[in-house]
């Protein structure tokens, strides 16, 4: 029987993570425009459209002037992860003000799904 | 699963001895250790066969029996290091958005070692310098490793500019890591080479395709809404004219699956290589922005090529190429560190120096080691180092990222950080980048935030000259002269405007409002630095 090595146990642990950490997005992911590490690469989700508007008490906020626009476009893609820390950021920047989140997603399909639509100070997930 | 086969019991076992994997050994060299320090030391040819042996005897099977020929490994190694080197130097462009005070990590934990903008272009420095020196065999048990650990932490530092296909990158570098990709001793084209990480390194690939096909079953990529929106151009029609959108869309994950059951496994190479090549051909023609990303893939593919091809072009000695870089070479060492010191000259990168001398430390300590373990260091690792440096020049002009890089800098500290940086950043663009209208523009609009009017002047003329059809720095030169009073010369401005632009109702309002002696509009706020 041939002994085990090291080499074997790495070989295990990457076929193993490999297949198994992408099951976290069809299984258990709460977010699911964020296809990191399931290897979605041109998936249809890909192609959601987003619109994050945030308000601060009841009066828009220009993300363009609060974050880069690297980050503007990520949150475009409906990334919960990004949309709560631009969240916390603004509440931090803030403090004592409604800081409200409304998302509108558009799907390939032509469907239309709302996110949030609270103070996100209060409430600081999606 | 394939069954268990015994690699040295088949009709090659009369032919080159396999050499191991886990002994990523240095170039074959044509001469002894020439100027070896230690008198009456094994030379290094009878170290490496000594090292060679346990594991060419060692075990077999569907991993660590996995053999490719020399050849193979070379063009693999070459055309991966070098995409993936040209690639790291072109993301430096990027590097600003790495600096603005905000960041949400890949992972948690590593906000706090999150990369700013120097620290990301210094991190991708160093990974283009390590992957260049990967390219030409040098140090790869160091480098490649390396380049893993700092692709690693930039990006799983940051969601900003980190997508699956450097997730994927970062997977292969570590695996990467554990091939033998320097020339074994003796080595001619097909002598085998056995690598249990090379195989893993193609598993890798399936699972990747494995899991994007899951990801395409799904009515809207099978009904060829989704691709119809990514194809476009020539392909799309192409596409259109021939199977159509749906089909083409059914047929995607189709490929996916096979090459997700071929792609590994050495006797269905024949089906995975053209399958695999044809779709990342027509990813690169979708002109996708995945950087290099396609071409890497495509790179890889020297990988899955069947071995027959390579022992069809194999030679039974190293070729002139192969004999010349295996020369030992005291000059040409001493001469390369040289040569990188006078390439400084060319360097425009904000820290490409500093970085620079750290990478000609590495280089020094490289050869020292080279010296200490085999003796007078081989022209090959002169010659890395000298590409390396003239990598980062070369990606750097060709592919315009030192003017991406203050561009986007300037813009980036204009709005979230330290204005003066802004204007050192614009001052550097300008020098680098003469003719770039929007550049002199810019840095114009800095300087008047700043109150530094004759000096914005200069900019705004210069930024004249060179964009002859827009009205913006005329316009900007109106404003400012008539916030001075000087009304006349601000109108001859905004007219001048006018006349660059006819289309500009902004330049037409401003010359009628400095006919009627008004006020001038406030400009407008600043808007991200777009070209």
């Amino acid at each position: 029987m041939t002994k085990l090595r090291w080499q074997h146990y790495l070989i295990a642990i990457v076929v193993a993570t490999q297949m198994l950490i992408p099951l976290h997005y069809y299984l258990a992911r709460r977010d699911p425009h964020d296809e990191r590490f399931a290897w979605r690469m041109f998936s249809p989700m890909r192609m959601v459209q987003c619109r994050p508007q945030f308000t601060k008490a009841d009066r828009p906020v220009v993300l363009g002037v609060e974050f880069h626009e690297a980050w503007v476009e990520l949150a475009s893609r409906g990334r919960f992860a990004v949309l709560e820390a631009m969240g916390a950021r603004l509440c931090q920047k803030y403090p004592n003000t409604e800081i409200r989140l409304d998302l509108t997603c558009k799907y390939i399909d032509g469907s239309i799904k709302q996110y949030g639509g609270y103070d996100i100070c209060q409430v600081p997930a999606l | 699963m394939a069954k268990k086969k015994s690699r040295g019991a088949g009709p090659r076992a009369a032919g080159p001895k396999p050499v191991a994997s886990a002994n990523p050994t240095e170039n074959v060299r044509s001469t002894a250790a020439a100027g070896s320090p230690k008198a009456g030391a094994p030379t290094p040819e009878v170290r490496r066969e000594a090292r060679a042996k346990p594991t060419a005897r060692g075990p077999s099977g569907f991993f660590m029996g996995f053999e490719v020929p020399w050849q193979k490994l070379l063009a693999a190694r070459v055309a991966i290091f070098l995409v993936l080197a040209c690639d790291a130097v072109l993301q430096i462009g990027h590097a600003p958005r790495y600096g603005t005070g905000f960041n949400v990590a890949q992972l948690p934990g590593f906000d706090a070692i999150a990369p700013g903008t120097v620290a990301y272009e210094v991190g991708q420095l160093l990974t283009g310098y390590c992957l260049a020196l990967a390219a030409f065999g040098v140090a790869t048990r160091f480098v490649v490793p390396i380049a893993a650990l700092l692709y690693g932490w930039l990006y799983f530092g940051s969601q900003v500019d980190g997508y699956q296909h450097h997730y994927l990158v970062f997977i292969m570098l570590v695996v990467a890591s554990f091939v033998p990709w320097e020339r074994p001793a003796g080595a001619v084209g097909d002598t085998p080479v056995r690598s249990w990480a090379l195989r893993l390194f193609l598993v890798q690939l399936g699972i990747v395709y494995f899991w994007t096909a899951v990801a395409k079953l799904d009515g809207a990529w099978l009904d060829g809404s989704t691709l119809g929106r990514q194809m476009t151009g020539g392909l799309r029609s192409m596409v259109d004219s021939t199977i159509g959108i749906k089909a083409a869309s059914v047929s995607v994950p189709l490929v996916e699956l096979v090459l997700a059951g071929t792609v590994w496994f050495k006797r269905t190479s024949f089906i995975a290589a053209p399958l695999g090549i044809l779709l990342h051909c027509g990813i690169v023609a979708m002109g996708l922005e995945i950087g290099l990303f396609a071409y890497l893939m495509l790179a890889c593919y020297l990988l899955v090529i069947p071995d027959s091809l390579y022992r069809f072009i194999a030679t039974d000695k190293p070729g002139p190429l192969a004999e010349l870089m295996a020369k030992p070479s005291w000059r040409v060492a001493g001469a390369a560190m040289g040569i990188g010191f006078a390439l400084f000259a060319f360097l425009r990168l904000e820290h490409a120096r500093p970085v620079g001398i750290v990478a000609a430390v590495g280089y020094a300590a490289i050869v020292w080691r080279t010296w200490r373990t085999e003796g007078t260091p081989r022209i090959a690792i002169g010659l890395a180092h000298i590409a390396a440096m003239l990598l980062w020049i070369g990606i750097d002009r060709l592919g315009g990222v030192a003017i991406d890089y203050y561009r986007f800098k300037g813009s980036m500290e204009k709005r979230f950080g330290d204005k003066a940086v802004s204007e050192a950043a614009y001052a550097r663009l300008v020098e680098i980048a003469p003719e770039d209208g929007n550049a002199h523009y810019q840095y114009a609009k800095v300087l008047l935030d700043a109150n530094k009017g004759d000096a914005a002047l200069v900019e705004l003329r210069a930024a004249q000259r060179y964009e002859k059809t827009k009205a913006r720095s005329f316009l900007l030169e109106a404003r400012y002269l008539a916030g001075l009073g000087k009304v006349a010369e601000a109108k001859a401005a905004a007219i001048a405007g006018a006349q660059a632009e006819p289309s500009s109702s902004e330049a037409r309002t401003l010359v009628e409002t400095l006919s009627n002696a008004q006020a001038p509009t406030p400009p407008a706020p600043d808007e991200p630095d777009a070209p």
